[in-house]
């Protein structure tokens, strides 16, 4: 075998793992009834079906826009409120309060209680999401607001009287490598949990269709979901953040 | 003595329960470069950001221009011990982060042309798009100091500048403060616990004792500068008698 590169040799791999667990799937599948296993080939199928066909085109973008509109939500509300508390040191103990709280229930919990609030609508789902994910960036913003260099910040005070300006042009690029990390990470979560608020308080989405699949025992359409699902996950963290998040690593972090 | 620029009347700090000064009474002259001379921890520091109102002195009073340094801190501005430059821009856009933070009302090509010309008198004028980490370390304090510059202060307040650089790259900086000095006709604060330093820059010494700090003894200097410690007798005279009263402060260095 001729000589590959470290990388290449660690990519080979995973690749041989991910064709060897296709192969299980497929074997496994022909031995199994369809609403237990369906095959690769009929999931295949139904996804390139559902795409073209625009059925589940309209879900993908109902899923897409509940998780988009939750991340801003959570995303402003969060950095709102670690910035208060950051100025506002009296509200630091109540923050730290209710962020506790918010990280202690479940997205079930809040989905039925969106339900009783809201009805089955768009509002409940974007709720459900806003609310599990608004701690993460409750407590990643304050851990960045922490790490702000402390002589920049006298420097800016030795310059200027108005926080305003201090804030605008020192704290907050200093936070933006953070915001970009924590939108990462509240990105993944707010897919999953995008899921289960859609299958318990949503009429639109992927949960919704989950949902609907699972009441009719269609097996290979939770299996296209999860497949659609993996794929915007990846493309977005892959082609979106991790290019985003080194290139304002490199600029905006003290390396 | 020139007209006093900035003055400590019975200036009285504490921090907790630890006195910082007693009874501090100092005072500079409009246009004068004075070097705040003292053992390490002795608040030399702090006496800087008492005049530039970073802190408030609990009793005696304070006068800048005559007026409260509330009202006069945008007369002054600071180079710190370390640069204390934004890692995200550049050495152009730092010095202008200088005149943004402090006032935002001026024209923005005005502004470029005085980062331009800030950078150009501390010899930058080639780097001035580079970033800090592309710096070295001299270059970095550079671009601190015509941050400072480019806002036009009245005073400029600087704290130990120097001391995390190399001997080679001090000598020279210590040499091009003074020119940019002569060249402005700033008054120019330097707090420095090096001894020569001391001597080669200033028109006046203040030598501060350790806590609570006051003002043991005023050295006059009115040899022309460039200065050069070897050559002239007077000076290596006057830095004996420094030596000596360092000694007392601070044991350790004076024999180093």
């Amino acid at each position: 075998m001729p000589s590959l590169s470290l990388t290449a040799k660690r990519k080979l791999y995973a690749n041989l793992f991910v064709l060897a667990m296709l192969g299980a799937w497929a074997l496994a599948s022909l031995r199994l009834p369809g609403y237990v296993l369906p095959t690769p080939w009929t999931v295949l199928r139904q996804t390139i079906d559902f795409v073209t066909t625009g059925k589940l085109a309209v879900q993908i973008f109902a899923s897409i826009f509940h998780v988009a509109a939750a991340l801003m939500i959570g995303f402003l509300a969060g950095t709102a409120i670690a910035v208060t508390g950051y100025y506002l040191k009296v509200t630091q103990v109540l923050i730290g309060r209710i962020a506790a709280f918010l990280n202690s229930f479940s997205s079930i919990g809040w989905a039925l209680l969106a339900i009783l609030w809201f009805g089955l609508n768009d509002l409940s789902v974007i709720f459900v999401i806003a609310i599990i994910i608004l701690p993460i960036f409750i407590i990643n913003m304050q851990a960045a607001l922490d790490q702000v260099d402390r002589e920049l910040i006298e420097m800016a005070q030795s310059y200027s009287r108005r926080w305003w300006r201090g804030f605008r042009l020192i704290v907050l690029p200093s936070l933006y490598p953070f915001m970009l990390a924590s939108l990462r990470l509240a990105f993944g979560i707010a897919w999953k949990v995008a899921l289960t608020a859609e299958l318990f308080g949503g009429n639109s989405g992927f949960g919704f269709v989950i949902n609907l699949a699972h009441q009719s025992i269609n097996t290979p359409q939770i299996f296209v979901v999860i497949a659609i699902m993996i794929v915007i996950s990846y493309v977005t963290d892959h082609l979106i953040f991790a290019p985003l998040q080194r290139h304002l690593t490199r600029h905006y972090a003290d390396v | 003595m020139r007209d006093p620029i900035i003055r400590f009347d019975h200036v009285r700090l504490r921090f907790g329960e630890e006195t910082i000064f007693q009874d501090l009474s100092l005072s500079i002259g409009q246009g004068e470069f004075v070097c705040i001379l003292g053992p390490s921890g002795c608040g030399k520091s702090t006496a800087l950001r008492l005049m530039g109102d970073l802190l408030r002195p609990d009793g005696g009073s304070i006068a800048v221009e005559g007026r409260d340094p509330r009202e006069t801190w945008d007369r002054l501005a600071f180079v710190f011990q370390s640069p204390r430059l934004a890692p995200w821009r550049t050495a152009l856009d730092n010095v202008l982060l200088g005149m943004e933070l402090r006032d935002a009302r001026i024209d923005r090509e005005q502004m470029r042309k005085r980062a331009v010309e800030a950078l150009d008198l501390v010899g930058l004028a080639k780097d001035i798009g580079k970033y800090p980490r592309m710096l070295s370390g001299g270059e970095k304090q550079r671009v601190a100091l015509a941050r400072a510059l480019a806002v036009e202060p009245h005073i400029i307040l600087m704290d130990e500048p120097l001391s995390a650089l190399d001997p080679n790259t001090r000598q020279r900086l210590r040499t091009e403060i003074v020119s940019i000095w002569r060249k402005t006709g700033k008054t120019i604060v330097f707090v420095t616990h090096d001894v020569e330093e001391a001597l080669v820059l200033a028109d006046r010494i203040l030598l501060l004792s350790n806590k609570p700090t006051r003002v043991i003894e005023t050295i006059m200097l009115d040899m022309p500068r460039p200065r050069s410690l070897d050559a002239d007798a007077c000076l290596t005279h006057r830095r004996q008698e420094l030596m000596a009263l360092f000694a007392n402060l601070e044991p350790e260095r004076a024999h180093a």
